[in-house]
């Protein structure tokens, strides 16, 4: 098991890694991109209506867009602590202590974080699409991953092992106390 | 919890000490002072027909049923 937990660690490791180096290209795109598409972007030349709430005065889009912008970074770096939270119970099935209290609780942390995650950049998505749903807008701004729903099933799989392992630390600590 | 443990009255009756009947059953004092203490939530019908054989009495002599 020992040498499995440091796999899984390894993994984890190269998944935070992956996801830290998203988060930079995204800051980077952030900075530079995204404000030099605003920049260009001459909201006179619309005569439509450019989002659901329509906000045409370039202020409000400009403070719409880093707003939601950040919050979404912000959420990125959130989830960086679920992956924290599953390292720790692997580091604790490294030490071969597998039904302790701890685990249980690093699993519903793990558990929330993702959910949280997952609901917020839903909401943050319906947000963005709905203010700024003209495609001359979006195809320049940031782009939000849609590989997100599947963390949400990770999320609700967390709540499942959390309630498990709860089952299992009580079988467990009844055997022990089985003469 | 209603089930009660008198190993120690029968231990005391036989004039046998704790660590001789757990090596004699071949569990760990450890284990026979939770057994004792009634923290166990459990007995193997092994570990009882064990303590029953080298005590010399019945189940019903080690535990008893209080209503609580």
């Amino acid at each position: 098991m020992k040498d499995k937990s440091l796999v899984l660690q390894i993994l984890l490791g190269i998944i935070i890694l992956t996801t830290v180096g998203d988060l930079i290209g995204d800051l980077r795109d952030y900075n530079l991109e995204t404000i030099k598409s605003l920049k260009a972007w001459n909201y006179e030349k619309y005569e439509e209506r450019q989002s659901l709430f329509n906000l045409r005065s370039k202020p409000w889009l400009e403070f719409s867009y880093h707003s939601l912008t950040l919050t979404t970074l912000a959420f990125k770096i959130y989830l960086l602590l679920g992956f924290y939270y599953l390292i720790c119970v692997f580091h604790s099935f490294e030490k071969e202590k597998f039904f302790s209290p701890a685990i249980i609780s690093y699993f519903k942390k793990a558990g929330n974080v993702f959910l949280t995650y997952c609901i917020s950049v839903f909401i943050l998505n319906a947000i963005y699409y709905s203010t700024f749903y003209d495609k001359n807008i979006t195809k320049h701004f940031y782009k939000f991953d849609e590989g997100y729903t599947l963390l949400f099933a990770c999320g609700i799989a967390f709540y499942a092992f959390a309630e498990i392992f709860k089952k299992a630390q009580t079988l467990q600590e009844e055997n022990d106390l089985t003469i | 919890m209603p089930i009660i443990v008198n190993l120690d009255v029968m231990l005391a009756k036989r004039k046998m000490k704790s660590k001789e009947l757990a090596e004699k059953i071949g569990i760990t004092t450890a284990n026979l002072s939770i057994l004792k203490s009634g923290k166990a939530k459990a007995i193997r019908f092994s570990t009882l027909e064990a303590i029953c054989t080298i005590l010399e009495c019945q189940p019903g002599d080690i535990l008893e049923y209080r209503k609580t």
